[in-house]
């Protein structure tokens, strides 16, 4: 029997929809953990050891959770500015899966995060100099300054089954902060779980992933 | 499959490369100066003094022969809990001159503006005093008295402090 093109997308396009609304709520669900962040915590001064969770709803909704430990030792080469944090952070959020095939282990996936961290961290460097007043210097060590920030991402990734029940990923991620807690003293060059501390940045994640 | 692995970490390379771009916004207006406004003690309105203004602090002149000025701006010390600044007066066209005394105590808290981009201090105005004097003929201008107008000295660059002036009529 001959089938016009259009016609047999529509009826794949179908079968498909079938398909996925037949699947169960829920599929199961993944362990990963970010390999790009502790790359980038050893080469950077500045970096994260995180790791998540999210669940496969009809292979289509993947509710997710991240955690780790936000990690920053920095001195700037130019000032001699040194600034320091290792504090938690939270991420929640959801991915929706693009691809048409939502059982197959290859997915494509937008999805949205809000995150949140509490967190102190150290500010010290030379004594500052007074150029007018000869002679007036003032002392730069501030410890244990307490802050917290909120934000929120896009996300775009992609993941591919690898071996078994092992999955690799990346993420490219569009980051805005909606909220700091500002000091006098000044802000922390990172913000544990966000990066490093600008009204909006990109990062990525790469992630190895585990199917539970 | 080999080709998406591939394209996976390919495409996650570039973005690494990109993620290594770097680029310090450090701020124009970086200098933290106390703002002091004249004003005519009798009506409160804004005052431009014709006198030359010489400002001085210890031996150290801050503000050098300045003439027709509605409003100065001058730095303040990083380890002094109070400043005395010198305000000297020379009418135009005279030799001789008359200094009043203005005292501004604060606090100074250092400010890191950015790893990269260094450090200020900033400023919170506690008190103010300052000598009072009654103008003359020769003398025009005598600073009678000062309000904070707003104690927080930092980049903002907002008026800090109103000096009021009797003037001789």
């Amino acid at each position: 029997m001959l089938m016009l093109p259009q016609a047999k997308a529509d009826l794949n396009g179908l079968r498909f929809k079938m398909a996925s609304d037949t699947l169960p709520l829920v599929m199961g669900g993944q362990a990963f953990f970010n390999l790009a962040g502790a790359v980038l915590w050893r080469v950077n001064d500045y970096g994260e050891l995180e790791g998540g969770a999210r669940l496969n709803m009809r292979g289509k909704y993947f509710p997710t959770v991240e955690a780790g430990l936000g990690i920053c030792d920095k001195t700037s080469d130019e000032t001699n500015l040194h600034c320091k944090t290792t504090a938690p952070f939270i991420r929640l959020g959801c991915d929706y899966n693009f691809s048409r095939i939502k059982t197959s282990p290859n997915r494509i996936y937008g999805g949205i995060r809000i995150g949140y961290t509490t967190y102190k961290y150290d500010i010290d460097g030379p004594d500052l100099q007074d150029p007018y007043w000869q002679g007036g210097t003032l002392p730069l060590k501030q410890k244990s300054i307490s802050s917290n920030a909120l934000w929120g991402e896009f996300v775009f990734g992609l993941e591919t089954k690898i071996w078994r029940n092992f999955h690799v990923g990346w993420t490219a991620r569009y980051k805005r902060r909606f909220h700091q807690k500002e000091n006098n003293t000044g802000n922390s060059y990172y913000i544990p779980g966000y990066g490093k501390n600008k009204d909006h940045l990109f990062t990525g994640t790469f992630n190895l992933v585990f199917d539970i | 499959m080999k080709d998406f692995i591939r394209n996976i970490i390919c495409i996650w390379l570039v973005a690494l490369a990109m993620l290594g771009c770097n680029s310090n916004d450090c701020p124009l207006n970086n200098s933290v100066r106390l703002v002091c406004g004249f004003y005519d003690a009798a009506n409160d309105s804004s005052l431009i003094v014709s006198d030359t203004l010489t400002i001085a602090v210890r031996d150290s002149v801050i503000l050098n022969r300045a003439t027709n000025e509605a409003m100065v701006s001058l730095p303040m010390s990083y380890g002094s809990e109070a400043d005395t600044l010198v305000f000297r007066f020379t009418p135009e066209g005279s030799e001789a001159s008359i200094s009043d005394t203005l005292i501004v105590s604060k606090t100074n808290e250092p400010h890191v503006v950015s790893l990269e981009c260094g450090t200020s201090v900033f400023h919170s105005i506690t008190a103010t005093a300052c000598t009072s004097r009654t103008p003359s003929a020769t003398f025009r201008y005598a600073i009678t008295r000062v309000a904070v107008s707003q104690p927080n000295v930092n980049f903002d660059g907002q008026e800090n402090l109103k000096i009021y002036f009797d003037i001789h009529k």
